[in-house]
């Protein structure tokens, strides 16, 4: 079980390492250390996953804590830092790692003769190292010093290349709105902690759960649907849902394996996460179980539509990541929390799989981002097309593959709270086999649109010495994604205009997650006593907390049947409409714009917020308030110079001044002796 | 009670002022001894308050190294010094930061005077957070304005005389409110006491809650004022950004960074501590203020032009955290304003310094001017978003700790000013990282394309305070261990005083904990350990 | 025959509106001075007057801390007036202020 302290201390060791030997390690050697180590946390995973599941005969409900340090000790509120090892953790630690491990690897030939190699790989360390403090910590503020450092982790790296204006405005704003969320999570440890007097999970969730086992409400409904807000609220920020969902798109501004690794694998689960670690709390409040399906029913629908009409290859997969947490908001909701996480982890692969495709796609086209100049690169990347193929598939719900599994699942428990909720999660699945067929045409079929359009500067760089392109760092305004990042010449010898499949360090991964895509199903499949995740997470959640969810078999064929069909159109429809030679224009303004949303808010709130705070500095502070001290200020020195004009400096008028003043006194004494 | 033989708590404040007066008599002509002298003492006081920190005990909630003379016995008033875990780390913070301050900014001008002014503040600085005699602090209270004055009038920047007279006339003013309070209450307490007069804190705070509630509120009122002005509590806050901006970088390190702490140490250790009851019934007042002060500092300093006045305005938010713990009168709240200001000195100090670093560097702190900064300076600009993500409250970094802790204990007795006070959370980072994202990110033009990285100087001199930041952050149990004894005997001493207020027990007298490396069943926990906050009620203090 | 006490005091007073009327209305600085002499004069009289009449001999002292008093005045006085006239010949009460506020 100590190996427990090792999972989370080797990439805690590796970004020490790289913070202050990075430089001096250098080129690859930086991204093998940091890959290196997280392999090492991975095996210590595996390491851990095994002895608790030997451990099971103890009967202790499979969760044991590894104890830290003592954090804060003031009277009344004593926080230790613990690994908590249970099923949930454990399976969120095993993805996270595993997947994240393959990034690392898929980084070192991507990140390949970038500037600032070795801080991309701390980042990427530290990265680590927090997400396994959320998802293994013992108590909610304990996730939450992981939750934050994810946080800074992703802006670090949203805002990695940090000359360009366009990166370092979405890092900010991912950072900004992920607090947004944080002010939910705060105000829930702070209820928490007045009601429970406790942040661990031990006692929170079993003071919660306690009542349930033994048949009688422990919690009072209005304080849970409380609590249960303010976690979601704190979820939603991190994973991005309606109202908080904005930065995740932007955030693409990233190097792409970090979209990979944080923007769709991993840290915009974290939300997913703690909703399911909460489920006691939320057993007590229907109304937030209603709210959660319903923003994540929302968020889904909403972000497959923007999802149709994006031509940047990284912000139609993250428009579909949107929409997907969004699936997995819905089956939380609907109280399905296996269903839920069981998405998330084949989310995780196939799309980080769709990630690191993509990318490497624009490291094939020098950095070329835009869907409408690809085309006919399936010739081109004989690695890398049949892997995306798989995780197109797959998120596209298409059976065999693992999305299928999990998206059937969630959308037979959303039908079992509400049929348009059923609805919505089907319509979309439609849309998502539609906008991803659209992808695919667009990038691997079709004509080859690349070669007039990135032609003059691929023939530049023919001629051109790598080694010399590579030093002009200059950034790009125009958005595409590498230009602040020097080409891979190390990667690849020859320059020439033609695309050019990727190293094996960067395909190993591609085809190890297209593995994991296709026998997805061998983890929680519905049939033949296949859902070991849901055997496993069993003691997490116990059918007091999450009753089991009947749906008759006849209705689940009939509505995975409906669904299939629906995601088969999507397809069909995508590919014909464009695989065409002539690319046709059919993407709404509308939906292009993101609904215009986003410069809605712009227009109408960041306006008279800006002027508001220039009001309350320059009128406000500067006038009204410091006004008023340099007003008596001034009122005293404009006293004094009034006063000043007695003194004329002339003796008589001093001389006038003493007599007149001797006569009042005189006059008074008379008075005086006279009354008496 | 002391360990040591000899009384150290007046070694600690004379050992600077030696200094000051050894480095003003060096002769003219050795000029070149002047820093590293005047660096020795301030490196010598760093040791004696290591001494202080190691030697104290820190289970013991009283005052500690307690030592005592006669001075001006007629009018009650003696020299009586002290240390307990309120001020220990304000002691041992002014002491690490005078050392960084002198050593690690570089320094135009005279430096002779520079350093005897530097450490006259630091030996009037300990000697306030140390006295334990009324007249004796406020003796010291205001000799820390004259090196202030002169420290911004002659090393400062533009409109620096403006800043000097505003700095040294509205705290006057306030003080002198400070001085009428505590004539006051010497008075008013004195038949209670036999008839005699005595300046002492233990004695007065024994007798003072047998005053009548209105002199109580009357006295308190006339301290909170002189504190707040010190503070700086918004609306009384606007000398401050002048103060600071116009300050040379050493000085604002020092002034932001120890001497307003004088405002919220004075407001725990003399407001609270010697009238609970006023205490509690003028809390709204400040709690509101507080509040506000967070909403409104993060604001204003949003959309500063002028980055070390951002900083500055940043402060003002800070401020309203502290005051909002202090307010809160629960352990946690109490101790998370402590923690806090400790805090703001490492953090604050260390953003002064390095915009100090940028204004040597570019001759210019207008955030419109510089840009891109970043590429050419990486270090510089690493170290700065630690800085700036301590102030923002990330977890693991010292500010969260205090932020959280004076959250969480305001939380229990005033939950909806709590709430106000968590938006600062999303303020701060609104307005830290644009101005991270104006001045360092972006394309480099002009002279922001060369801009010298980090001395080793510099790095050296920062160090001990990113230190500070990250340990504190990680692992603040050293610091908590020492502080919560003395703040529970505080509000064990507030609780006796107002039998009326009552703090809500859940969570604040239970305690789960988790036994360390343990099977636990399913959830099934039991509370152990209980521990309550309140140690004997009584007037607290010394045995 | 003896001159009765009251007319001692008529002379004071006298003397002492002579003087004051002298400074309130004169410009040269001089004989400004020479009416303050007279206004203290004046005074010493009157102290006098009053010793005799009162039989009490402190009004006697009193007149030569008076005295005393005039004597530094005039030295003080005079060697202000001399150097103002050095300086400024034609000068008279109204050129002299420099202490205009």
């Amino acid at each position: 079980m100590n190996a427990a302290y090792i999972v989370l201390a080797l990439p805690l060791a590796g970004a020490l390492l790289l913070v202050f030997g990075g430089k001096r390690l250098g080129d690859p050697l930086a991204g093998w250390l940091a890959t290196i180590l997280s392999f090492g946390s991975f095996a210590a995973v595996l390491v851990t996953w095994l002895t608790l599941l030997g451990d099971n005969a103890a009967g202790n409900g499979r969760l044991i804590e590894k104890n830290i340090f003592t954090w804060l000790p003031v009277a009344g509120l004593h926080v230790n830092f613990a690994l908590r090892i249970d099923p949930l953790s454990m399976t969120m630690a095993l993805f996270v790692t595993g997947v994240g491990s393959l990034i690392h690897l898929y980084s070192i030939g991507y990140m390949r003769g970038d500037r600032d190699y070795p801080r991309f790989f701390f980042l990427l360390n530290l990265f680590l190292a927090s997400m396994i403090v959320l998802v293994m910590a013992n108590s909610y503020l304990f996730s939450f010093v992981g939750w934050e450092g994810v946080g800074f982790c992703s802006y670090g790296l949203v805002g990695f290349w940090f000359d360009r204006e366009s990166a370092a405005v979405a890092a900010k704003k991912a950072f900004v709105t992920n607090r947004v969320g944080d002010f939910g999570f705060m105000v829930a440890l702070f209820l928490m902690f007045n009601h429970f007097g406790s942040f661990n999970y031990s006692t929170v969730l079993g003071t919660a759960s306690s009542g349930l086992l033994g048949g009688h409400a422990t919690l009072n409904g209005t304080f849970a649907t409380g609590l249960g807000l303010m976690i979601f609220l704190g979820a939603a920020g991190k994973s991005a849902q309606i109202p908080l969902y904005m930065w995740l798109p932007d955030a693409m501004e990233g190097p792409t394996p970090v979209s990979a690794l944080i923007h769709a694998a991993t840290m915009v689960t974290a939300g997913v996460y703690l909703v399911a670690r909460s489920a006691p709390i939320l057993h007590f409040s229907h109304s937030s179980q209603w709210v959660i399906a319903c923003i994540g029913a929302a968020t889904m629908f909403f972000a497959a539509t923007i999802a149709c009409a994006q031509n940047d290859i990284k912000r139609v997969l993250a428009y579909s990541t949107l929409s997907q947490l969004g699936y997995m908001f819905m089956a939380e909701g609907a109280g399905d929390y296996t269903s839920g996480l069981y998405h998330m982890i084949n989310h995780a692969f196939f799309k980080a799989l769709l990630f690191l495709g993509a990318g490497s796609v624009i490291h094939a086209l020098h950095d070329e981002q835009d869907m409408k100049k690809m085309g006919a690169l399936r010739k081109y990347l004989p690695i890398t097309f049949p892997t995306f193929i798989i995780g197109y598939l797959a998120l596209s719900g298409i059976p065999p593959f693992d999305g299928f599994w999990s998206k059937d699942d969630i959308l037979a428990s959303a039908y079992h709270m509400n049929f348009f909720l059923w609805l919505a999660g089907a319509v979309t699945a439609g849309l998502t086999a539609y906008y991803m067929s659209r992808q695919v045409a667009l990038v691997w079929f079709g004509k080859a649109r690349w070669s007039e359009a990135r032609g003059d500067s691929a023939h530049a760089a023919v001629g051109n010495d790598p080694a010399a392109e590579g030093s002009t760092v200059a950034p790009g305004g125009t958005g595409t994604e590498e230009a602040a990042h020097a080409p891979h010449e190390g990667a690849h010898g020859e320059h020439s205009g033609r695309p050019h499949e990727s190293p094996p360090v960067m395909t190993l991964p591609l085809i190890i997650l297209a593995v994991l895509s296709t026998i997805g199903w061998l983890i929680n499949a519905n049939f033949g006593g296949f859902n070991h995740l849901e055997k496993f997470l069993e003691p997490v959640f116990p059918t007091a907390i999450a009753p089991a969810i009947h749906v008759a078999t006849n209705t689940k064929w009939v509505l995975g049947i409906i669904t299939t069909a629906l995601a088969f159109i999507g397809l069909f429809a995508g590919l014909r409409t464009w695989r065409k030679v002539e690319v046709p224009a059919l993407e709404p303004a509308f939906l292009a714009h993101g609904w215009y949303i986003d410069e809605a808010l712009a227009a109408t709130v960041s306006g008279p917020i800006e002027s508001g705070a220039d009001a309350m500095a320059y009128e406000l502070d500067a006038r009204g308030v410091d006004g008023a001290v340099n007003g008596v200020a001034s009122l005293i020195t404009g006293t004094g110079r009034q006063l000043r004009r007695v003194q004329t400096g002339y003796v008589r008028n001093y001389a006038l001044g003493l007599a007149g003043g001797l006569a009042v006194i005189l006059a008074y004494v008379a008075a005086r002796v006279g009354g008496a | 009670m002391s360990t040591l033989s000899f009384p150290i708590l007046t070694v600690a404040i004379f050992l600077p002022l030696l200094g000051a007066a050894v480095v003003v008599l060096l002769p003219q002509g050795r000029a070149s001894l002047v820093r590293p002298v005047g660096l020795a003492f301030a490196v010598a006081e760093l040791a004696v308050a290591g001494t202080i920190v190691a030697e104290f005990k820190a289970h013991d909630a009283g005052f500690q190294f307690v030592s005592q003379h006669a001075w001006l016995g007629q009018f009650g008033i003696g020299w009586k010094v002290g240390v307990d875990g309120i001020s220990l780390f304000l002691v041992a913070m002014t002491a690490v930061l005078f050392p960084v301050a002198m050593y690690g900014p570089k320094l135009v001008g005279d430096a002779k005077s520079f350093m005897g002014w530097m450490l006259l503040l630091e030996a009037a600085l300990i000697g306030t957070f140390l006295a334990m005699d009324l007249f004796l602090f406020f003796v010291l209270f205001e000799v820390t304005l004259v090196p202030g004055y002169f420290l911004i009038a002659g090393w400062g920047g533009f409109r620096r005389n403006y800043a000097a007279m505003k700095f040294f006339i509205y705290t006057f003013a306030g003080s002198a409110f400070l001085f009428v309070g505590i004539l006051a209450l010497v008075f008013l307490v004195a038949p209670l006491n036999g008839g005699r007069e005595t300046f002492d804190l233990i004695t007065l705070a024994r007798y003072a809650s047998h005053l009548p509630t209105s002199d109580q509120e009357l006295i308190f009122a006339a301290m909170a004022v002189a504190f707040a002005v010190k503070m700086p509590v918004v609306p009384f806050h606007t000398w401050m950004p002048d103060a600071y901006t116009e300050a040379p970088t050493a000085g604002s390190m020092i002034l932001a960074g120890l001497l307003f702490k004088l405002g919220t140490y004075g407001i725990l250790r003399f407001g609270v501590y010697l009238l609970p009851k006023a205490a509690i019934d003028l809390a709204p007042v400040l709690l509101t203020l507080g509040a506000v002060g967070i909403v409104y500092g993060c604001i204003v300093a949003a959309v500063q032009k002028d980055l070390k006045r951002l900083v500055a305005y940043g402060s003002v938010a800070d401020v309203g955290f502290i005051v909002l713990g202090v307010f809160a009168f629960t352990s946690q709240g109490i101790s998370g304003s402590v923690f806090e200001m400790v805090n703001h000195g490492l953090t604050t100090g260390a953003l002064f310094f390095l915009v100090g670093m940028l204004l040597d560097r570019r001759g210019t702190l207008r955030i419109s001017e510089l840009g891109g900064i970043q590429k050419s300076a990486p270090i510089l600009a690493g170290v700065f978003i630690v800085v700036v993500m301590a102030a923002v409250g990330l977890p693991g970094l010292n500010g969260f700790v205090g932020e959280f802790l004076v959250l969480v204990g305001t939380f229990i007795t005033h939950r909806w000013w709590a709430v106000v006070g968590t938006s600062g959370v999303i303020l701060s980072a609104v307005y830290l990282l644009w101005a991270y994202q104006r001045v360092f990110q972006g394309r480099a033009t002009g002279a922001n394309e060369h801009v010298i990285d980090m001395t080793w100087r510099e790095k050296a001199a920062i160090a001990p305070l990113i230190v500070g930041i990250v340990f504190l952050g990680v692992y603040p149990k050293p610091l908590l261990d020492r502080v919560t004894p003395a703040v529970s005997n505080l509000v064990a001493h507030v609780q006796y005083a107002d039998p009326g207020f009552h703090i809500p027990s859940k969570g604040v007298g239970t305690v789960y904990a988790v036994p360390a490396d343990q099977n636990v069943n399913g959830g099934q926990q039991t509370p152990t350990g209980v521990q309550t906050a309140a140690v004997t009620p009584g007037t607290g203090g010394t045995p | 025959m003896t001159v009765p006490g009251a007319w001692y005091l008529v002379l004071a007073a006298i003397l002492f509106g002579i003087g004051a009327t002298g400074l309130l209305v004169r410009r040269n600085v001089l004989i400004m001075f020479m009416c303050v002499e007279l206004m203290l004069n004046a005074v010493s009289l009157t102290f006098v007057t009053f010793a005799r009449m009162l039989n009490d001999i402190g009004g006697q002292a009193s007149v030569f801390f008076i005295l005393v008093v005039a004597a530094a005045e005039v030295v003080v006085g005079l060697g202000i007036i001399v150097a103002i006239f050095r300086r400024r010949p034609e000068a008279t009460a109204d050129d002299l202020h420099m202490l205009k506020g």
